[in-house]
């Protein structure tokens, strides 16, 4: 009965399987330490009663939702400041590199760069600020108890929140791509290195957060389900 | 004690329950049963996602160790800042306790907490 039991909710929790490991584990040391303290006639009888008094495993599940889900976005939004982070120091490394390499603009290309610089900058302080504000706002903000309309409200903001910060970094990196080629044209040379192998850190970073965020969609969809 | 109320301090029982010490879940239930007078009746698997919470929230650490039963179980205890939590918590609900105590007629002493 404590197997079927612990399947039941297992199941619930799939949506974060390593929850879902730490719950189970919980739940099967309390039940079957709450069954052998029992004073019922026999096992079976014991077990009913404390599966009874542990509760509706979809309650349970859906409280340990808000709490996956909300632990979760804390993850993505760390990973997006320090992704910011990175970006940030790789452009200056990038620009440091074309002093030393002695790599100004030809004047043609002057008029784009400048245009696309103003892209740049402003994609990539948008992405900061709208990262760092959605940190702050959960750091703030205290775990919804239950998956409700409430906690789903405020993880489609989160979510959303997370969404344009992260189309902003790579709308910047795309940027910065377009400088680089901008300066060093599109054949490849010993000069490119250093500038290809920052953009592709960043690439792999944002896609990185891209998989993050898609995960939380997942398991907001999950959770939602588990509401209804 | 009726559940809504119950669901709103739940966070304030597990750490008031946890305040003697180090406990599993079981024991943390068993604790907040016995201190009560057995007044709440709270589904026990609801204890867990409290726990799970105030653990994120850092109020609470935890830590797997084995039992004298071979059985692998999580214990939790206050970290400084659930100790300070729990301080603050008690604090308010003394004041709001005394403050409904003396609206109901009871007897309320003005500036004076628990």
């Amino acid at each position: 009965m404590i197997a079927a039991y612990l399947d039941q909710l297992r199941a619930l929790l799939r949506f974060d399987p390593s929850l879902a490991k730490r719950v189970i584990a919980e739940a099967q040391d309390h039940l079957e330490e709450a069954a052998a303290r029992e004073p019922a006639p026999d096992r079976r009888e014991a077990e009913r009663r404390v599966i009874a008094r542990f509760g509706d495993p979809s309650l349970i599940a859906a409280q340990f939702a808000a709490v996956s889900l909300a632990r979760h976005s804390r993850r993505v939004g760390v990973a997006l400041v320090l992704t910011v982070v990175a970006v940030m120091a790789l452009m200056k490394i990038r620009v440091a590199w074309y002093d030393v390499i002695q790599l100004p603009l030809n004047e043609e290309v002057r008029e784009i760069a400048r245009l696309v610089l103003t892209v740049d900058r402003l994609a990539f302080w948008s992405a900061a600020v709208s990262g760092i504000v959605t940190l702050l706002y959960i750091a703030r903000e205290r775990t919804p108890a239950v998956a409700d309309d409430r906690c789903q409200r405020y993880n489609r903001r989160v979510t959303t929140a997370f969404a344009w910060a992260t189309g902003s970094l790579a709308m910047a990196v795309l940027c910065d791509s377009v400088l680089m080629v901008l300066r060093i044209g599109p054949s490849p040379s010993n000069d490119a290195i250093v500038p290809v192998a920052s953009l592709v850190i960043e690439i792999v970073c944002i896609g990185a957060i891209i998989y993050l965020i898609r995960v939380a969609s997942r398991r907001a969809s999950a959770v939602s389900a588990l509401a209804q | 004690v009726e559940g809504e109320m119950l669901k709103g301090h739940l966070d304030l029982i597990v750490l008031a329950a946890l305040a003697a010490g180090p406990a599993h879940g079981y024991a943390v239930i068993e604790a907040i049963r016995r201190r009560s007078g057995e007044a709440f009746d709270l589904a026990e698997g609801t204890v867990y996602p409290a726990l799970h919470r105030l653990q994120q929230a850092g109020l609470l650490s935890s830590r797997w160790v084995t039992s004298e039963s071979g059985r692998r179980r999580r214990i939790y205890s206050l970290t400084r800042s659930g100790q300070r939590a729990l301080a603050e918590r008690r604090a308010v609900w003394s004041r709001f306790s005394q403050a409904i105590f003396g609206l109901l007629g009871g007897n309320h002493r003005p500036g004076k907490q628990a």
